[in-house]
């Protein structure tokens, strides 16, 4: 679960790395290249939030106490 | 004497090594809730039922007694684990999961509200499960509790669960108080600070209690170790 969303903020984070190194920001133009950014961004921090609501949701408190 | 302002309840955690205390500070907190009125429910998990209720009345925190019985609802924990019968009011059973657990601490304090909780101990509970599930189970728990108002003590040896857990657990409570003692020429010194409670001034310093008949006494301000 931390590591997910550890890997999602690292990736979201390089956004703006990516785009300039893929040629993005010559394509679409600097001011197009920053709302994708902030928009990629949203994304994945949305993703992140909802998979941690899941991940949290799907963990069962059906465990024994004790091991048998 | 060591909180000036709070909201009257919350959830806290109380860390301490074993033979501080931690228990003896528990029951007297249950019983001073019972004595005032208020319904106490106090979830045993490493000693049956009689060990508890005597260890109350070698302290002169007689919990058998009267009204203070009638108000006082016991989960016993420990019968399951060692797998023994149990004359507590809830007793889980043999196998039982933490959603048992949950399920029996929603029923014995359904239709309570401003009422005290002990679980002693959260490791003996947690140990054998991923530290995200313990993190669910005391999340959940808390959220229940604090919706009814009530004052809730859960008791943690440090170093008997893992360190993620450890990391974890912590952050769900409202407030964290420590137990703490040290041989000294003089011999054992037991001391107790408040080390966090949200949204409540207090103090942080360590006071130096003994235990007496009636439970904890504060005796005077613990120098601070270098």
């Amino acid at each position: 679960m931390f590591l997910k969303v550890t890997l999602i903020v690292v990736v979201a984070n390089r956004v703006d790395v990516l785009l300039p190194a893929y040629g993005l920001t010559s394509l679409m133009g600097t001011e197009t290249a920053d709302y994708a950014y902030r928009t990629v961004w949203s994304i994945l921090l949305l993703v992140s939030f909802v998979s941690l609501y899941i991940d949290w949701r799907n963990t069962s408190l059906d465990q024994p106490i004790k091991p048998s | 004497m060591l909180v000036e302002r709070s909201t009257g309840h919350g959830c806290f955690l109380l860390l301490g090594k074993s033979g501080v205390g931690k228990s003896i500070f528990a029951l007297q907190f249950i019983h001073d809730g019972l004595a005032a009125g208020m319904k106490g429910v106090y979830i045993h998990t490493s000693v049956p039922t009689e060990g508890l209720m005597e260890q109350a009345s070698s302290l002169h925190l007689n919990l058998d007694e009267g009204d203070l019985k009638e108000r006082l609802i016991l989960i016993d924990v420990y019968a399951s684990l060692a797998g023994l019968p149990s004359t507590s009011q809830v007793v889980l059973q043999q196998g039982a999961t933490l959603n048992d657990l949950s399920h029996a601490i929603n029923e014995a304090t359904k239709n309570l509200t401003n009422f005290r909780l002990v679980l002693d101990d959260l490791a003996s509970v947690v140990a054998y499960t991923r530290p995200e599930v313990a993190f669910k189970f005391t999340q959940v728990t808390l959220s229940r509790l604090r919706a009814q108002k009530a004052t809730a003590i859960m008791i943690l040896i440090p170093g008997v669960i893992s360190a993620e857990q450890e990391r974890l657990l912590p952050t769900v409570f409202d407030g964290l108080l420590e137990m703490d003692s040290e041989e000294t020429l003089e011999g054992l010194k037991r001391r107790f600070r408040v080390r966090t409670i949200r949204n409540a001034k207090h103090r942080t310093d360590w006071v130096q209690f003994d235990i007496y008949e009636g439970g904890i006494q504060v005796t005077a301000q613990a120098p601070s170790r270098a």
